[in-house]
Order: C-alpha cells, then sequence, then structure tokens
C-alpha cells in the first residue's frame, strides 16, 4: 500500500479521533448482539455436547403410546444393560386437604432412571426414595402456588400419595415444562393401582437402557428396527436427542442472530451516513490535496484507509460489549434450558463477528467512500456546498447497491445457513427499510407544514432544526424507527395469539373440557355438570383407530417402499375419529360432499378428512383408507375435504365419520362445558367431576389462557431484547449524529444566544427538536407495525384487529424519552459556549 | 442630534487578560471611549490589536477582567448571561463578516428572530421584516433559504436582521470581509443608509481603511491600547463621544 496514504490517513485523522471513533460507533451494537449471540449458541452447544447423556438419562429410550406386548419386553431383557422403564401421562390430579385439581404431566418410574444425571429434588434424598416410599415428588411451582408442603398428600386418581419432595430439575427438562401442566412423579406400580390407564387415556411407555461405554447404540437400533418391522416403537438415542436439541437451539438463535443483524444493518446504515458527512465535511481537503497533485486512487486510499480503521474499531469495540452481553444472556432463556450453561470465550464467534460487523460497515461504506472521487479540485479555490454522492454516476451508484446486497445476503446465508432464508429476510428488511424511509420522508415533510404561523418561534425553530443542512434526519427515524417496529410487531402478535384465545372464552363459550369419559360415566357427568348449574356445549364420542391400507396398498408396502414420500408421521398415528351426523362452527368443506349417515361397515363409508392429513397422505377426494378399528377393518372413501379451526377449544377432529357406523365401537367421551362464573366456579366443577371420576381429565381453558400468555410472554422478552439492539444502535447513530453536527448546533445556539436568545428557549428549541424526533421515529415504526399487525390479523389468524394502543404507547413513549436523554446529554456541551464565539468564528 | 442624551455606549478602563498556561496576556488594556447616539464609529487596528475583543466586551458577549461597560444606561458587567442576552436582544443589533444566517429558516424568517425571541405577535413581526427586507432590495427573495442566495444577498438579509428590533446601537464585525468590491459598496450604503435613517449607533470594526473613513469617527488599537481616536466630521457632539486624552 502506498507508504503517503497511510502517513496521510494518519496525519489527517489524528486531530480527530474521538470524532472518527463517533462515527464508527453505529455499529458496536449490532456486533455486540452478533457476538452475543454466536457465543451463547457456542456455549448451548459445548453444554449439549458435554452433558448429552443427561439430556436423555439414558443410552437409549423405546418408548410405545401403548403398553408394551410380552414379546418387547422379551426382546428388552435380549437387549441386556441396565433397564429402567416409565409410564407417562397428562391426568387430573387433587392437592392437598382442600382438594384443589389441576391437569398434570404424570410420570411412573420403576427401576434406576435417569442413569446420567439426577432428579433434584428438596429435599435431596427424595428422589432416590420415593419409589421405596411410595410416595410423590411434585413440581416446586405449584407447590408455592397452592401453599403445599412435604408432608402434605396428592390423589392420582384411586390412590392418595404423601409428598416427600419438591421437584427442582429433572434432566433433560428446563423450567419451563411446568408451563405446560405440573409435574407429578410416582413410582409405576401407583399408576397401575391408580385405575387411570383406562381406553382413552394418552399414554407413553418408555423403557430406558444404560448400557457399557463400548456398546454401539446405533447399530443396537438398528438390528432392533429391522427385527421389529412395522411395530410402533420410537428409538431415542444420546446422539439423536442431541441432534434435536442442537436443531432447535439452532433454530432459535438463528432467528435471534437475525434481529441482531438488523441492529448491525442499522449501525452500518449510521456509519455510511456518518462516512458520508465526513466526506462531505473534507471537501476542501480533498481538493487541496487534489490540486497538490494527490491521485484520486491515492484520495482514495487515504479515506479508505480511515474507514477501515474505524469499522475495525467499532467492530473491536462492540466485540467486547458482545462477550460481556453473552454473561448474562442465559438468564433470558434459563427456563427454556435443561441444563446450566457451560459459558466461555468463544473465539470463533468473536471473530466471526467481528468480520462481519468489519465486512458489512465497509460494504455500507463504499458508496460514499468512491464519492470522494467526484470532489473536482476547483473547490479549493471556490467553496461550495457540494454533494459529492449527487455526482456519482446513476451506473456506479446501481453497481454499488447491487453488490452491497449480494455481499450482505451472502453473509447472511452462512449466518442463517439458508440461502432462501437469507434471500427472504433481506427481502422484508429491503421492504421495511425503504417504508420506514419513505414513511419518515412523509413525516418529515409533513412536519415542515407545520411551521405555522401561529405556532411560536420556540416551536418553528425546533421543527426547522430538523431540516438542517446534513441533520441525517431520515436515517435517525429510519434506525430508530426500526426498533419501534420489531418491538411493536412482536407484541402485536403477542396481543393477537391471547386476544385469538380469548375470544373463545366468553360467557357462551366453552370453559372446561373433560375428556377421557369412559362410556359408563358419559351420563353421570353430564348429570353432575347441569346440577352445578353449567351447560354442556358438545358431548363427543371418541374411536381410536389406525390406518391399515390406503389406495389399495398396505402401511407395511407403502413405508417399505423406498420411493415413498408420504409422511409417516400420517400413516402410523393413531387416529382419535369421531361420527356425527352434522357438521360444527369450526368445520367447512372445501371439497366434495358432506354425508352424514351411512349404513354400517359392511359397505365402504364415506369419511371427511381434513385437509392437514389430505396433505400429509397425499390424497385427494374419492381415495380409499382403510382403518383398523380395534381388530376391525373398515374400508373408507374420502368424501368429502374440510377446513379445520384448530384454534376453537373443542375437540375438533382430523377424520370424521358419518353417523351410523362407530356407534357399536369401544369409544370414550370428551364433553364440552360452560361454567357460568369466575375461575372458583370453573375449579368447584373440576374438583366435583375429578372427585367422582379420578380417571377423567379436565382442561381449565383459563388456566391454558393464562399458561400460554406466560410462555408468550418469556419467548417476547427474548425477541425483545435483541430488538433493543436496534433501538440502542438508532441511539447510538443518534448520539453519533448530534456530535457530526455538533458544530452546526453550537454555532446555532451561539448565534441565537448572540442574537438575545436566553439560556432557556436555546434549550426548549434542541429538546422540541429530539422530542419531535423521537415521536417521528416512533410514529413511523408504530405506523408500520400497526400495519404489519393488520396484516398477521388479516391473513393469519382471521380476526379484526383492535391494537392495545395502552403497551404501544408505553413502547412510544419510552423511545421519545430515550432520544430526548441523548439529546440532553449532547446539549451539555452546547449550551457553556459563550456568545463571543460566533465572532472569532471559532465554531467553524 | 441632541448634544445633551448620554453616550449609548461608555467603555472605562477595560482590560482583558487571556490566561494560558499559567502565563497571563492582556489583550486589552485600560481602554476607555463613550459613543453618542446616531454615531458611526469604526475600530481598526492591525490583527491582534484586540479589535474583536473589544467588540466582544462592548456587545456583552464576554466579561472584563476589568473595568466596565455601560450600553444604553445598562452595566454589562454585572449582569447574568441571561440578562445580557435581553439586553443584546432589546438594544443591540449585528452584522458578522460570514453573515451567520440560520440555514434552517427563510430570508424573512431570519430576519423575524430577534422580535420573535422576545414573543412577538407573528403577523406585525412579518410584515415588519417584510418592509425591512424591501428596504434592502430582497422583497422577492423573501421565501429563499440562505443556501439560495448569494453573499451579498446574504449579508442584506443580515443587516435587516440586525434592525428589525430597532437597536440602539448596532455592531458590525468586517461586514465587508467576504464580499467582492462592488457588493462591498452596496453593503456599505445600505448599512449606513439605514444607519442615518433609524437614528441608530453603528460600530464598525474593520481592516478596510476605505470603510472606516466613511464613518463619524475613528478609533485605532494597537497591541490591546488605544492609539488614536479621530472624528472624521466636525458635527459630532464631543461630550458623548469621549476621546480620551
Amino acid at each position: 500500500m502506498n507508504y503517503f496514504a497511510i502517513k496521510t490517513a494518519w496525519r489527517d485523522a489524528r486531530s480527530q479521533l474521538g470524532s472518527l471513533l463517533l462515527y464508527c460507533s453505529g455499529i458496536i451494537a449490532g456486533v455486540a448482539a452478533l457476538v452475543a449471540i454466536l457465543s451463547f449458541r457456542a456455549d448451548v452447544l459445548l453444554t449439549v455436547d458435554e452433558q448429552a447423556k443427561e439430556l436423555l438419562g439414558a443410552d437409549l429410550e423405546i418408548l410405545q403410546n401403548e403398553d408394551f406386548s410380552s414379546q418387547h419386553i422379551a426382546m428388552f431383557d435380549t437387549l441386556g444393560g441396565r433397564q429402567a422403564s416409565s409410564v407417562e401421562f397428562s391426568s387430573m390430579v387433587v392437592y392437598g386437604e382442600t382438594g384443589e385439581t389441576r391437569l398434570s404431566q404424570i410420570r411412573g418410574i420403576s427401576g434406576g432412571f435417569p442413569f446420567y444425571g439426577e432428579i433434584k429434588t428438596e429435599p435431596a434424598s427424595a428422589a432416590a426414595s420415593f419409589q421405596d416410599t411410595g410416595t410423590a415428588l411434585v413440581d416446586r411451582p405449584v407447590m408455592r402456588q397452592l401453599g403445599l408442603a412435604v408432608g402434605d398428600s396428592i390423589r392420582v386418581g384411586n390412590t392418595s400419595l404423601m409428598i416427600s419432595g419438591k421437584i427442582l430439575e429433572v434432566p433433560g427438562e428446563s423450567a419451563a415444562f411446568s408451563l405446560i401442566g405440573p409435574r407429578v412423579i410416582v413410582p409405576k406400580e401407583t399408576i397401575e393401582q391408580s385405575g387411570l390407564l383406562q381406553r382413552g387415556s394418552r399414554v407413553q411407555h418408555k423403557q430406558f437402557f444404560a448400557f457399557d461405554e463400548a456398546r454401539d447404540v446405533d447399530a443396537l437400533v438398528a438390528s432392533v428396527r429391522k427385527a421389529e418391522g412395522t411395530s410402533q416403537l420410537r428409538f431415542t438415542t444420546v446422539e439423536s436427542r442431541k441432534n434435536d436439541f442442537s436443531e432447535i437451539v439452532d433454530n432459535l438463535t438463528r432467528f435471534l442472530g437475525m434481529i441482531g443483524f438488523i441492529a448491525l444493518l442499522l449501525g452500518a446504515l449510521g456509519v455510511a451516513s456518518a462516512v458520508y458527512v465526513y466526506i462531505k465535511r473534507k471537501s476542501a481537503t480533498v481538493a487541496t490535496l487534489r490540486c497538490l497533485g494527490v491521485s484520486s486512487g491515492q484520495t482514495l486510499t487515504v479515506f479508505a484507509i480511515q474507514v477501515v480503521a474505524m469499522g475495525l474499531t467499532g467492530a473491536f469495540a462492540g466485540a467486547v460489549l458482545g462477550v460481556l452481553i453473552q454473561q448474562f444472556l442465559p438468564m433470558l432463556f434459563m427456563e427454556f434450558l435443561p441444563f446450566e450453561i457451560v459459558q466461555q470465550l468463544s473465539w470463533s464467534s468473536v471473530l466471526l463477528g467481528l468480520g462481519i460487523g468489519v465486512l458489512v460497515s465497509l460494504v455500507f461504506a463504499v458508496l460514499p467512500l468512491i464519492s470522494v472521487n467526484t470532489i473536482p479540485p476547483l473547490l479549493a479555490i471556490r467553496t461550495a456546498d457540494f454533494s459529492p454522492l449527487a455526482h456519482l454516476k446513476k451506473s456506479t451508484f446501481l453497481w454499488v447497491m447491487v453488490m452491497a446486497l449480494m455481499v450482505v445476503t451472502a453473509v447472511l446465508s452462512v449466518l442463517t445457513d439458508s440461502l432462501i432464508a437469507a434471500l427472504a429476510f433481506m427481502g422484508g428488511l429491503i421492504i421495511s427499510v425503504l417504508l420506514l424511509l419513505g414513511v419518515s420522508k412523509l413525516l418529515v415533510s409533513g412536519l415542515k407544514k407545520l411551521r405555522l404561523p401561529g405556532f411560536s418561534y420556540i416551536w418553528r425553530q425546533g421543527v426547522a432544526n430538523l431540516f438542517r443542512p446534513n441533520n441525517q434526519t431520515a436515517v435517525l427515524v429510519t434506525t430508530l424507527g426500526m426498533g419501534m417496529l420489531l418491538i411493536g410487531v412482536m407484541s402485536i402478535s403477542r396481543d393477537m395469539i391471547l386476544d385469538r384465545i380469548a375470544f373463545q372464552t366468553g360467557d357462551d363459550q366453552p370453559n372446561l373440557v373433560f375428556y377421557d369419559i369412559q362410556v359408563d360415566q358419559n351420563d353421570d357427568i353430564i348429570r353432575l355438570a347441569k346440577e352445578n348449574n353449567a351447560r354442556v356445549l358438545q358431548n363427543v364420542p371418541i374411536v381410536s383407530m389406525r390406518l391399515s391400507e390406503f389406495k389399495g396398498r398396505t402401511i407395511q408396502e407403502i413405508r417399505d417402499d423406498e420411493n415413498n414420500t408420504i409422511s409417516g408421521w400420517a400413516l402410523r398415528r393413531e387416529y382419535r375419529v369421531t361420527y356425527r351426523s352434522e357438521l360444527n362452527e369450526a368445520e367447512t368443506i372445501t371439497q366434495g360432499e358432506w354425508i352424514g349417515e351411512a349404513d354400517g361397515f359392511d359397505s365402504v363409508v364415506p369419511i371427511s378428512v381434513g385437509q392437514q392429513i389430505i396433505d400429509e397422505l397425499g390424497a385427494s377426494l374419492g381415495d380409499h383408507l382403510v382403518f383398523d378399528v380395534q381388530g376391525i377393518p373398515i374400508e373408507t372413501k374420502i368424501a368429502s375435504v374440510r377446513e379445520i379451526d384448530f384454534q376453537r377449544p373443542e375437540p375438533n377432529f382430523f377424520v370424521l365419520f358419518p353417523a351410523g357406523v362407530l356407534e357399536p365401537a369401544p369409544q370414550f367421551f370428551a364433553t364440552v362445558i360452560n361454567v357460568p362464573g369466575g375461575a372458583d366456579e370453573v375449579a368447584a366443577m373440576q374438583q366435583a367431576i375429578v372427585r367422582a371420576h379420578p380417571n377423567v381429565s379436565a382442561l381449565d381453558i383459563g388456566l391454558v389462557l393464562e399458561s400460554v400468555r406466560t410462555f408468550l410472554e418469556k419467548i417476547e422478552l427474548a425477541v425483545q431484547f435483541m430488538a433493543l439492539f436496534s433501538v440502542l444502535t438508532g441511539l447510538i447513530v443518534l448520539g453519533s449524529a448530534i456530535a457530526i453536527s455538533r458544530f452546526q448546533r453550537i454555532k446555532e445556539a451561539v448565534l441565537l444566544r448572540t442574537l438575545g436568545a436566553v439560556q432557556q428557549q436555546v434549550s426548549r428549541i434542541q429538546l422540541i427538536e429530539y422530542a419531535l424526533l423521537g415521536v417521528l421515529a416512533s410514529l413511523a415504526g408504530l405506523g408500520l407495525s400497526l400495519i404489519a399487525g393488520w396484516f398477521i390479523a388479516w391473513f393469519w389468524f382471521d380476526l379484526a384487529y383492535v391494537p392495545n394502543f395502552v403497551s404501544l404507547g408505553i413502547t412510544t413513549t419510552a423511545i421519545v424519552l430515550l432520544v430526548l436523554l441523548v439529546g440532553a446529554f449532547n446539549m451539555r456541551r452546547i449550551s457553556g459556549r459563550k456568545p463571543l464565539e460566533i465572532l472569532r468564528a471559532s465554531v467553524n | 442630534m441632541d448634544s445633551n442624551q448620554q453616550p449609548v455606549l461608555r467603555v472605562t478602563e477595560l482590560t482583558k487578560t487571556y490566561t494560558s498556561g499559567g502565563t497571563g496576556l492582556t489583550v486589552l488594556d485600560h481602554v476607555s471611549f463613550s459613543i453618542g447616539a446616531g454615531v458611526s464609529c469604526s475600530i481598526i487596528g492591525p490583527s491582534g490589536s484586540g479589535k474583536t475583543t473589544l467588540l466582544g466586551l462592548c456587545a456583552g458577549l464576554d466579561l472584563p477582567s476589568s473595568g466596565s461597560v455601560e450600553l444604553s444606561g445598562h452595566e454589562l458587567g454585572i449582569k447574568s448571561e441571561d440578562e445580557l442576552a435581553r439586553i443584546r436582544n432589546r438594544h443591540i443589533g449585528f452584522v458578522f463578516q460570514s453573515f451567520q444566517l440560520i440555514p434552517t429558516l427563510t430570508a424573512i424568517e431570519n430576519v423575524m428572530v430577534p422580535v420573535e425571541l422576545r414573543g412577538g405577535a407573528y403577523e406585525p413581526v412579518y410584515n415588519l421584516a417584510k418592509q425591512l427586507l424591501t428596504e434592502v432590495g430582497l422583497s422577492h427573495r423573501l421565501d429563499h433559504y440562505p443556501t439560495q442566495l448569494s453573499g451579498g444577498e446574504q449579508q442584506r438579509v443580515a443587516i435587516a436582521r440586525a434592525f428589525i428590533n430597532e437597536p440602539g446601537i448596532l455592531f458590525a464585525d468586517e461586514p465587508t470581509g467576504n464580499l467582492d468590491t462592488e457588493t462591498g459598496e452596496q453593503i456599505e450604503q445600505i448599512l449606513f443608509d439605514l444607519n442615518r435613517k433609524k437614528g441608530t449607533t453603528l460600530v464598525v470594526v474593520t481592516h478596510d481603511n476605505e470603510l472606516a473613513a466613511r464613518c463619524d469617527r475613528i478609533i485605532r488599537l494597537k497591541a490591546g491600547r488605544i492609539q488614536s481616536d479621530e472624528l472624521t466630521r466636525e458635527t459630532i457632539p464631543a461630550e458623548t463621544n469621549e476621546i480620551p486624552a
């Protein structure tokens, strides 16, 4: 590299190092976000590697949705190793003396599971002794919530057990598991005595194995799979569990990384804007250098060196900050992670974040940088307001833009491991940024018209300041607005998901669902509900069946076919089917004709199938399916296809039989009721039914809603944390923009003071400017998030959209206040200047 | 001119010393003079003679190390910064070498600023500003921004701004320093015409001997002291234009 260029770059920069650092500060937050997320990912994956066996608690888990047969058990014996078994299902548990009931996740364990890691309880000895003492371990949150203590009792089905310990941690499970329902661990034989495992219960039977190190588990699984053929057994090894978990972590960190990447892009936009203002201000110097005989290449090199150094410094500062944030990031995900994260400095993540930061900031700075060469030497002798970018050739401008977008997309596709995701993301981002820029320009020009005579001078001057030359108002509104847009969309989406569920919980809507009701219990449950003034909205019979033939081929044949593309899930699943003569409100026929009545199963039964199963099976109208209804084959034909609104709380079914076929089949019932009153009445109703019929499970819609809310809030917190980096970037870019225009601001303030403005007036003018900037950014972001919200509501949730203006208003106010804070902080440096400086022109 | 009236500006034993690195540098050294109403006075001297410092102190833009400045009956040395701002707003007009217009305001809005700062109603202020811009020959440039105006036009806007609050005294710092000769002469003409018409006291700091000679009085500074103080007209009442012995 040209020695002259290096020397000149340094000589030119040394007197303004502080300012140059400010210019590059925009990318600090973005790089920090990226490094933090990448390091966090590395930490989680490292922990998964180290604790892979604890994730499963065994070397191998074999699972089936029905009890293992004697052949299975004989086969397990041949596998050797240490073995344990469990039975897991959801059912009602009655807690304590007060008889509070909760739909709980019950596990009956027999043997030494977990073989790796341990169930942590309080007292610690309870985990080891509960099988011997015939007691129960109960999740800590529900014990706290219901005021239970060790020594109290619970009732599971017909069996009462003493609580011997509080569950603190279960290997392989995060604290968020409790959100689905309280976890209760009991000895397996208790379950067998409880009478809960009746027809209809969705039960998982698991067999756990621990082998010597030398055992090749994958080979073992392969040989068992081959021997078992079409059986319903599912196998999970340490490696497969690790891969599943890694995939979840990858997806999560990829998503959060993208949000962090937005902050980086916004920061780079801020840097590009700052570089442009810098180069514009340097026009006279560049012209002088050119007059002195410096070539255009040398001029470009001088500024390129400065910009690269700026990018490196900003990215380095961001990387350091990212490493610091990495220490705190696990706190956000604590409840979602099944282990404590092992933290260490991930150099690869730091270098990747650093490299991406430098590259992206450089790519964005190319355009202003190459505009240096448009500065004519004539400027040295003729002062004029020269805009280098405006003199750049249009074709050059376009080429650089295209190249920049390609580089950024390539970087993103490396980060996300998917070109399609990168392209979609970039497309969305470009549209968002263009919209934000458009909206901000619209708002700014609208504001310009607000300089009406009726407004005070202070107000008009505050508004006018937004149009200060080189003020970067549009870029500032865009960067700050993007933060608001991200937070807004997140908050709106959460509200909408909750609204969608709450919509179904009005006075006339179901608020309690009972299922696993046996035939002989059905009448009594309806009677009990009516006695408690509840209205029975639905009483649905359910018949379990499996698919045995599809389009004339057996499931085995289809699965053995190497060219098979049909989803294994749709072929193997246990179908829970109902029968009736009418469709309900949640169902709409999209193809064919609904036939409500049929004449037994001796002839082909016309059934209706949900669109999702049609897609999974690749089936179409008229296709024949044979179902195995507990040993009896029933031939059916797809007579109609339905769209089903599964977001409604009442039970809905993929496969619907007409009346007149399944009535004699073994079945159980689900009953949907509306209990008038509040949560207390719902709880009382629930307790009455569970006390009389312990095997019946109840779903309290209110509690479900509460769990969903808690879950969404936790997810939202993590996303908003990442979105805050965009707000932070906006604030840094604002700080940098104020610093860049500092001389102009001082000059204005001093001039006003000279003309007789008191300090308060000068301060108010500046505060109005900052407040307007914050309001504009928030409005732009808010406006777009509302439009996005409307689209989401229209296309996704299919509901009338009523945004929560209170929470959006709070975010808006917070952003305006933050902008004011940054502005006020910078005002301190301006307010102390003496008016005399205007005479000495020392502020030029 | 009324010979009994008080001087608009009275400077007494004015000294300004800057301290840098423990060393004191006296820029103005016991300077005294006074200027009466309606008089035009130029302050000339070589670079570093203390001209701008003197102008800054006289206009209440800075505080003296010792001595006093009395402007339109106000003792500036005992005023707070905001009180000084109010005095500047009501009694002083400024014309700067580099025009110093607010870039985000149009020509007429720039002219209106001093009166608007005291809360003047928009309409009358607008009319007054329009009238002043017409007087300086810019009636067709009211809504132009500074960047859309030539140097001479910008200075004319600055002159209109300086006169809008009907100041008792107008300080001009090298008002033609950034302009070509022809434009400079036009600006001088406007400045002196308005000065006469409005009866404003005019204090001009300049290197330009020709400009200085157009004033009623010339104060020459050298090394922070008054080297000479001469009247160029006989009409100036001596008691309000005290020339130190």
